[in-house]
Formats: C-alpha cells, structure tokens, sequence
C-alpha cells in the first residue's frame, strides 16, 4: 500500500504533534493536569487524524447520515465552537458575580463597622 | 416623624452618576416625611456620594460600577441590618415620584400583602418605545419566571422585612427585577401592583441611552439579556 501524503496534510499532522508535545511539557512541569493533557491529546489526535485520512470523515458522515464528510466536520466544529463560548460565558458570569459579591460585601461591612462604633 | 408608622420605613436608592439630581429626589422624599434614606453610590465618578452624605443620607459606596441590581441588593441588605420594617426601592434619576411612596408602604403596614409592585403603565408620558419594550419584557419575565405582571421592570417598589429576607438577587443589572419577581413567587409573597406616576424627564430620557447599565432598555441588549437567560437556565 502506497500512501502519499499532501504537504498540507503533513503540516498539520506537524502542527498537531507539536502542540501535543507543547502541553505535555506543560504536564511535566505541573503547569496542566493529567485531565488536560489527556483532553489536549484527544482533540489535537482527532485533528491530525482527519488531516492525515480524510477518508475518516466520509465514513463517520454515512454512519450518521450527513452526505458529505465536510459537512460532517463543519457541523461538528460548530457544535464544538458553541460549547466553547457558552462556557466561557458562564465563567465570565460566575467572575462578574464574585466581584459583585466582594463589592456588595466591602461596602455592607463599612456600614456595619459604622454603626458598631456609634454603639 | 421619628414616632410615626414610618419611622422604620427605609427608601433605597441606587444612583450612579446623579449628581445633577440626586439632591432634589433626597429633598422630594425628605419632604413626604420620610427621614430613613439609603443611596447606593455605585462606583459613580461624579459628586454623588458626597452630596448623599450632606443631605444625611445612610450612603455606601460600591468601588467599582456593578449595576442597579448590585446596588439596590446591597440598599436591601443594608436596610436588613438597620432593622427596616418596610423597604421601598426607587430610580435614582427623578423619574419616580415620591407622593407615591405612602402608596406602596401602606398595604404593607397594614398586612394586606408583603410586597407592593409599582406599575408605570397607567401613567401619562411613558414613549411608545418603552410602553412595547416593557411589554417584550413582561412576556421574557412569564417565560422565564412564571409571574405576569403589568410592569416588570419597575424599580419603584416596597418589601415588608419578611419578604426581604427572601430577595437575594444574583443578577447585577437590568434582569435583577424579573429575577425578584422570581423569588417572590418563589416564597409565595403575596403582592399587589399599585399605579405610580413617572417623570419621564429630558435628563432621565438621555441617561438611558448613555448609561451601560440602562442601554438594557434598547432592543439589541434585550436580546443579550434573553441570550443570557437562556444560557443561564440551560448550562446553570
């Protein structure tokens, strides 16, 4: 079996390897833990993967029933991409209601101090 | 005034950036006999606090801008600590009227219900814009909350101290009403919505289309406050 390879394919393949090393590193040095490191190697095998056997796509696109192995992928990152911004929403939430918090707390605990001195 | 039945009756105002106004709606509400004033700075840049401060206001100062809901949940927390028997939140902009204050206090006083809601529908001068805005709102407040009243959004409002041990609000800015309007349901208070007159001034008018927190009122950022709540209520 003779495969060859396209220079784009062999340069994400590159990419992708590099940035899974990249965080390993950063798992070594405890800078990542485990569960991020294993996440980080998930996501950037899939996509050396596709990018090294596209072929992998068209078959997962029949198993679900997308015509075409693109729109299978598109689908998905976009389904993906949605995750991602939605969590960080909801982090950004969760940051603005704790400084809320702080906020309220600094400015409650001057009125307390306030009134215990008048006592 | 100090041995009347509204001595312990505490009016919050959250102001941010109301220095041209915030005297006369201390004087308005000094005025009408009530004495206990708590005025919310938050974070505002200008004159605020200090002039609050001379007109002998209980004033507390938020550090960084957080929001009308922020602010008047710290007014209500404060009024908690200095043992309010009624608390009646109101705009800090004049556009609230303060004859309307005995209005909303005195269902409470005498045990008709434990929260009065004040409704800006009934009065004259409110632009079309708002009057369909507040409509949209009232229908998200239904479809998110469960509670339908004629005017969702109104700041001016008066809890009995039971019911404010129930509001504890999450949210900083322009959703905070509909989500008191939540917990009310939730604790099962009993509340009834009393008609108020609004001053829809020129300066009132401007302050929602410069202020952050009251560009709520426009239509791109009610759909970013629907967004939100659907993210909310999906991802929470």
């Amino acid at each position: 079996m003779n495969i060859q390879f396209a220079p784009y394919q062999i340069l994400i393949f590159l990419l992708c390897i590099l940035l899974i090393l990249r965080t390993f590193i950063f798992f070594i040095n405890k800078k990542k833990t485990i569960r991020e490191f294993i996440v980080s190697v998930c996501v950037w095998g899939t996509i050396a993967s596709i990018g090294l056997f596209p072929n992998i796509t068209v078959e997962l696109a029949n198993i679900i029933g997308f015509e075409l192995g693109i729109n299978f992928l598109l689908v998905t990152s976009v389904i993906i991409l949605f995750y991602f911004v939605f969590s960080q929403m909801l982090k950004i939430d969760k940051m603005e209601n704790s400084i809320t918090k702080l906020i309220r707390q600094q400015a409650l605990q001057k009125l307390k101090n306030e009134l215990e001195k008048k006592s | 005034m100090a041995n009347s039945k509204y001595s312990k009756v505490y009016i919050v105002i959250p102001a941010f950036n109301e220095s041209t106004v915030i005297a006369k709606v201390i004087s308005d509400i000094k005025n009408k006999g009530f004495k206990n004033i708590i005025v919310v700075d938050d974070g505002s840049n200008d004159d605020t606090y200090k002039i609050a401060k001379n007109y002998g206001c209980i004033v507390l100062k938020h550090l960084i801008n957080r929001g009308k809901g922020a602010a008047t949940q710290t007014g209500l927390d404060a009024a908690k600590i200095l043992g309010a028997k009624v608390v009646v939140t109101m705009d800090g902009d004049g556009q609230h009227d303060a004859s309307d204050i005995k209005k909303l206090v005195n269902p409470i006083l005498n045990n008709k219900c434990e929260v009065t809601l004040g409704s800006r529908l009934v009065s004259k001068g409110m632009p079309i814009s708002r009057k369909v805005m507040n409509v949209i709102a009232n229908l998200i407040t239904f479809l998110f909350y469960g509670v339908y009243v004629s005017d969702s959004q109104s700041g001016f409002r008066a809890y009995s101290s039971k019911a404010n041990l129930y509001i504890n609000t999450t949210m900083d800015r322009y959703e905070f009403e509909s989500e008191v309007l939540a917990q009310i349901r939730a604790a099962k208070l009993k509340y009834i919505e009393i008609p108020i007159n609004i001053h829809y001034t020129k300066y009132s008018r401007n302050k929602y289309n410069t202020v952050k927190d009251f560009q709520a009122q426009n239509i791109l950022n009610g759909f970013k406050i629907v967004f939100k709540l659907v993210i909310r209520s999906i991802f929470s």
